[in-house]
């Protein structure tokens, strides 16, 4: 029988493991350590790391820090307090080709009005488009290379460059469902990542499943061997979260006065987390549903319930209006180059179960808020824009 | 017994194939893997009653190959004190004792520094099936655990010893034409157990 | 000084236990080998969670998974093993030493020595796991689910090593732990396991101890268990 924790709305089936005391669930167990942390003398222990860094730079180096991105809200408070820390960092991100009109700003926005170095690395597309059509099929997930190139590349910029810090924002596992404790410090390696973004397997094994290519030329989907030493330490990656109090709504919401644009959608209140992405929240949605059996706003509405900002009632209702809400596959499908016999064969044989919430419309811009979101997180979520253009392949003119 | 499946394991890793067989009679392969976990009484009795024995001393004259690890390596040898004393294969001329009783150590379980050229491994004819590989040396580290130790005959040149002050008398490998001792386990070794396998396998 | 790792698996999966009352969900024990393999581990320990009476059908599907598992380290194991039926199905797995605990505590000679046929009286580790209360070690029988008092002498003669476990500090890698305490058996014969971190290791290196065993902490840092 399943559980369901007894303050939010996690059941016992999650991708990253979940587990209960007394019907609490692990998520809302550690969620409360944040109360009895000493968050001044965490804060001081990431001006020590940063103090570490900076004498890297001093070596001669000219970034003592690479911060992965996207264009995210996440990655406007990130790189705020890093700048705080007197760190200068080089930004790296990823072109998965996936960005809409708004990811394409916001991106662009980051780098400009932070006025920072980056690295923004466009992988050969029509291999890129193999591996997503490949794990598509095989795991019904189609964001595995991106997540793969996001978590390695960075990785792989830090270890090529000398630069001996990688600072990450959230650490999903611990703030969702609580897989860590605070005071455990986790930091970024390669375990988390296989186990945590690469569903426990590697490129190779994707390969292995009928994509055609050759392994030598997806390098950067992997997580580097052995990084050269650095004084005998591979790039430390540490996540913020682990060290400031982590509010997501809050600080995303404290970003808007950079130029973020957060999209309106209709798969959650939350117009910031992977605002930017054609895919998050359609094909990727679906994804989700089917393997794992929930919806992305789940979490959403968790992470609030936690916050006091929603009541677990309101929660419930919150998520059963949008269970309802609709996905349209078929930009996605356009993109894969996914034949209409093809289409049929997925609903048939893949997402029969899910047919009920499949459209081919989409309107972005006539959403709705539901009656149960509480006036607090309205406010916090109101400033939203609508894509006008998904799917924008900049930077290859494909 | 309880190292088997890690030894056929470790084989897999190669590549190779390997058959696990309980009666001396399907003793064809040119290489024969003597694994032993537990003492060397009971081992011993064990080949004896099946006549495990004779296939093995067979097998042998007509010129293959065998390994022994660890507990394998030490029945290969003439006489073992564990137990309080068993007479052993006699392939090997030397004799197993505590380790106790020359280092006064009662158990050896560690990681040692391990080092080897292919080239020392004597090999007459080279069965290994890896014969391109460009690997001609071996450095690295070997996992341990025993209490007993095969002790190296004076001014013996087929025999390595164990890497470490204390255990110096003691064999860590020896090899001499187409008979293989390991007293640490290969199989358990991570890189370097791997590369010596696919050296001598 | 041998440097480990030790791996709780429960229903097939690891888990990671915080003063041992809470437990947080780790990963898949293949993932888990692999990753400290590659940062050379020295060994790895996998123990079944197993307090009070053990469930057979539980238990068979955590030997099937070890069978499965691609291991090229020294792995113990354990966990209620508690009948000979157990040794013997174990006996098949790629696990070099065996894991007991409530066997010392109830003395099971037979169980002890069928151990010893089988694995080889080196193989034997004896499981501890203690707090120190008003300066006495309480030990905890996991079969019973209670603290109890144990016969060292028994434990020193029919086993090779000895873990004990500290179950305040289990999980709490970010401890700083004081000097370590003065256990009733020689250094050489222990294990020390429970919140042991980098630090500790610097303090007890000299010391003398067979082993030290990280427990949930080995996966939540980057580190070369080589270069510790």
């Amino acid at each position: 029988m399943s559980i369901i924790c007894s303050n939010c709305l996690h059941n016992d089936r999650h991708p990253f493991g979940i587990s209960f005391v007394d019907n609490i669930c692990s998520g809302c167990y550690t969620h409360q350590e944040k109360n009895s942390l000493d968050w001044h003398s965490r804060r001081e222990s990431l001006f020590h790391i940063a103090d570490l860094a900076k004498k890297f730079r001093s070596k001669g180096l000219t970034y003592d820090c690479v911060i992965p991105v996207r264009g995210v809200a996440e990655d406007y408070f990130v790189i705020e307090q890093i700048l705080s820390l007197e760190l200068n960092p080089l930004l790296v991100a990823i072109n998965d080709y996936f960005f809409n009109d708004i990811g394409w700003h916001n991106l662009h926005n980051l780098i400009t009005i932070f006025d920072l170095d980056s690295q923004i690395f466009s992988p050969n597309f029509h291999e890129y488009r193999e591996l997503v059509s490949t794990s598509f099929r095989k795991q019904l997930h189609i964001l595995y290379p991106s997540l793969s190139l996001n978590c390695s590349y960075p990785v792989h910029v830090a270890n090529e460059r000398g630069i001996p810090l990688i600072i990450w924002g959230q650490l999903q596992p611990l703030e969702q469902v609580g897989k860590f404790s605070h005071l455990d410090s986790v930091e970024m390696t390669k375990w988390s990542q296989i186990e945590h973004d690469r569903l426990g397997y590697d490129i190779a094994q994707v390969i292995g499943n009928g994509a055609h290519l050759n392994p030598q030329h997806l390098v950067y989907y992997d997580y580097p061997i052995r990084a050269r030493n650095l004084g005998s330490k591979a790039p430390t990656g540490i996540y913020l979260s682990n060290y400031l109090r982590w509010d997501p709504l809050k600080q995303n919401n404290s970003i808007l006065k950079y130029g973020f644009k957060p999209q309106r959608e209709t798969a959650t209140f939350d117009p910031y987390e992977r605002a930017g992405s054609s895919v998050y929240y359609t094909a990727h949605e679906i994804s989700r549903l089917h393997r794992h059996g929930y919806r992305k706003v789940r979490d959403h509405i968790n992470r609030e319930i936690r916050h006091g900002r929603v009541s677990k009632k309101n929660g419930e209702n919150l998520y059963q209006y949008y269970c309802t809400q609709k996905i349209n596959l078929a930009p996605f499908f356009d993109w894969l180059d996914v034949s209409e016999s093809g289409r049929q064969w997925i609903f048939q044989h893949l997402l029969g179960q899910h047919t009920d919430i499949i459209t081919d419309e989409s309107d972005s811009n006539h959403i709705q808020y539901s009656e149960f979101l509480p006036a607090s997180i309205k406010n916090m979520v109101s400033t939203s824009f609508a894509q006008t253009v998904e799917f924008v392949a900049f930077g290859k003119g494909i | 017994m309880g190292n088997i499946r890690s030894i056929t394991n470790a084989i897999e890793r190669l590549g190779l194939t390997s058959n696990l067989i309980s009666d001396p009679d399907n003793l064809t392969s040119d290489i024969i893997i003597l694994p032993g976990v537990g003492s060397a009484q009971l081992f011993m009795h064990k080949i004896r009653s099946r006549r495990f024995d004779i296939a093995i001393k067979d097998h042998v004259k007509r010129g293959n190959k065998i390994i022994g690890i660890c507990l394998g390596f030490q029945v290969m040898t003439e006489f073992s004190e564990e137990d309080g004393g068993t007479e052993c294969l006699g392939l090997i001329k030397t004799q197993t004792i505590s380790l106790n009783k020359l280092d006064r150590i009662l158990n050896h379980n560690q990681w040692e520094k391990f080092s080897l050229r292919k080239d020392d491994l004597f090999l007459s004819e080279d069965h290994s099936s890896l014969l391109n590989q460009k690997k001609r040396v071996i450095n690295g580290r070997v996992f341990y655990n025993h209490e007993y130790g095969v002790k190296i005959p004076r001014n013996c040149i087929h025999y390595k010893s164990i890497n470490t002050d204390t255990l110096r008398a003691f064999a860590s490998i020896y090899y001499n034409k187409n008979i293989i001792g390991i007293q640490f386990h290969p199989e358990k070794s991570q890189a370097t157990g791997i590369d010596l396998l696919s050296f001598i396998l | 000084m041998r440097i480990g790792a030790s791996l709780l698996l429960k229903n097939g999966f690891c888990y990671q236990s915080y003063r041992w009352q809470f437990l947080r969900p780790l990963g898949t024990l293949q993932n888990a080998i692999k990753i400290l393999e590659e940062r050379k581990v020295d060994e790895i320990s996998i123990i079944r969670y197993c307090r009070g009476e053990d469930d057979v059908s539980t238990l068979d599907h955590d030997l099937d998974l070890i069978t499965k598992i691609d291991c090229i380290t020294p792995l113990s194991f354990g966990g209620g093993i508690r009948d000979v039926l157990t040794l013997q199905k174990i006996h098949q797995l790629p696990v070099e030493r065996i894991l007991l605990s409530s066997a010392y505590f109830e003395k099971d000679q037979m169980l002890i020595e069928k151990a010893i046929e089988l694995f080889g009286k080196q193989a034997l580790i004896a499981v501890l796991p203690y707090r120190v209360s008003k300066e006495k070690f309480e030990y905890f029988h996991c079969r019973l689910n209670q603290f109890l008092d144990c016969d060292m002498s028994f434990i020193d003669k029919h086993s090779n090593e000895v873990m004990f476990y500290n179950i305040d500090l289990e999980g709490c890698n970010h401890a700083i732990q004081l000097e370590p305490h003065h256990f009733p058996l020689p250094n050489p014969k222990i294990i020390l396991s429970g919140g042991v971190n980098r630090t500790f290791i610097k303090k007890v290196r000299n010391l003398d101890f067979a082993a030290v065993s990280f427990d949930n902490a080995s996966l939540h840092h980057e580190f070369n268990f080589s270069e510790l």
